[in-house]
């Protein structure tokens, strides 16, 4: 009987889901794939203009499919806490 | 989706300019666009000396490579700030290319560290002084970056900054109405008085999430964690707003910085006058000698209240 309904369920329901690594703080979620790129970030709340998904190594773009072997990490870009306002009389207002 | 110019599977899709490309292209895109950044904007050419200044960050990294197999003679300076592990991690992420990337172009790295001069890291030099921490920061780098870039005799001091920072930046200063600080806001700064660098930008044609990715793709270990003392500043909220809008409306940021400054270019032959403005108010600090509007520069007031005070 097991074997009958191991039979009929698809290959992801039977596998551990995504892990899927975040930072900014550092964590580690899972999520069910197969999932394209844009619809994993869609479902993190996270803007596309603001992240990198990498997969394995190699940089992927929004319309990859990613599954539940896959290793992820989804890296954010943004950097930098300078002032906007700068001393009086500087030459440079804000530093990289 | 591929590549938009060899038709290979593309690793990075680029909404604002319609395009995706593979790594390769990808690398000439980025190339092409420091290219067109600092011969547009007259920054240096192949026989200047040109001093970096790096983080340990993705852009300055960045940048420094790219300098660097376009050909041009590129140094850097590392200012180690004195906050704890991101310091530490930072200024061995940026040995590390040093030694791996840097040494073969016979590129050098300088290095100041602000616990041997101050006795102490930036955060306990803000407490100090009753200044924020992101403001001491920014007083320390932009006099040492500019120390060594007078001292060493470079011709011009490059910075990381990219689009997303101009755009942010120009944001806050539209939103306060500063327009005392819109001219020099401007990819490339004259050298105009003695004892100050010329100072670019060459990367303000390339945004984060591009950086970012040319980092990957051309393995340069960069720190990926947030300065500590960044959390919660301005900037990080004026570019998580210019993002959301990018997303929605790819080419919002380039429209945003690149329009101001052809709007700047038509309105007045800038550089002129910031340095005719610079000469008429700046005059050497009677401390160190650099350009400072008061009698004593604001890095060595700054030094000589944390020299007087015991630090705990």
């Amino acid at each position: 009987m097991a074997e009958c309904v191991l039979a009929i369920l698809p290959m992801s329901a039977l596998s551990s889901p995504m892990q899927v690594q975040l930072s900014h703080p550092a964590r580690t979620v899972e999520v069910k794939g197969p999932k394209k790129v844009k619809d994993l970030l869609r479902e993190l709340n996270l803007v596309v203009e603001a992240h990198l998904v990498i997969k394995g190594d190699d940089l992927v773009t929004e319309d990859e499919m990613l599954y539940d072997a896959d290793q992820v990490e989804i890296r954010p870009v943004i950097s930098g806490g300078s002032p906007h306002v700068p001393p009086h009389g500087s030459r440079l207002t804000s530093q990289k | 989706m591929n590549c938009t110019k060899c038709k290979t599977k593309a690793v990075i899709g680029l909404p604002r300019h319609n395009a995706a490309f593979c790594k390769s292209c990808f690398n000439g895109f980025v190339h092409d666009q420091v290219a067109r950044a600092i011969k547009s904007e007259w920054m240096f050419g192949k026989e200047e000396r040109i001093l970096v200044a790096v983080s340990g960050g993705k852009d300055s990294l960045a940048l420094w490579d790219i300098l660097l197999k376009l050909g041009y003679r590129a140094d850097a300076l590392y200012v180690n700030l004195g906050i704890g592990t991101y310091s530490e991690q930072s200024h061995a992420k940026v040995t590390k290319f040093a030694d791996a990337v840097a040494a073969s172009h016979g590129a050098t790295l300088h290095l100041h560290t602000v616990e041997q001069e101050a006795g102490a890291g930036i955060k306990e030099l803000a407490q100090l002084i009753h200044r924020p921490t992101c403001s001491t920061c920014g007083t320390i780098k932009r006099y040492q970056f500019n120390r060594v870039a007078i001292e060493q005799h470079y011709d011009v001091m490059a910075t990381g900054h990219n689009l997303d920072d101009e755009a942010a930046r120009l944001l806050g200063n539209v939103l306060h109405w500063q327009e005392e600080y819109l001219d020099k806001q401007g990819p490339a700064l004259p050298a105009s008085v003695a004892g100050f660098a010329k100072k670019v930008k060459p990367l303000y044609r390339l945004s984060e999430r591009e950086l970012a990715a040319y980092a990957v793709l051309n393995r340069i270990d960069y720190i990926v964690e947030e300065c500590p003392m960044a959390k919660g500043s301005k900037m990080l909220q004026y570019k998580e707003v210019l993002n959301r809008l990018e997303t929605e409306s790819p080419g919002t940021k380039q429209t945003f910085y690149w329009g101001f400054l052809e709007k700047q270019s038509k309105k007045q032959p800038t550089a002129t006058t910031m340095a005719e403005k610079d000469r008429a108010v700046l005059h050497p600090c009677t401390s160190c000698s650099q350009p400072t509007t008061a009698e004593v520069c604001s890095y060595c007031k700054m030094m000589a209240r944390a020299k007087a005070l015991p630090i705990s």
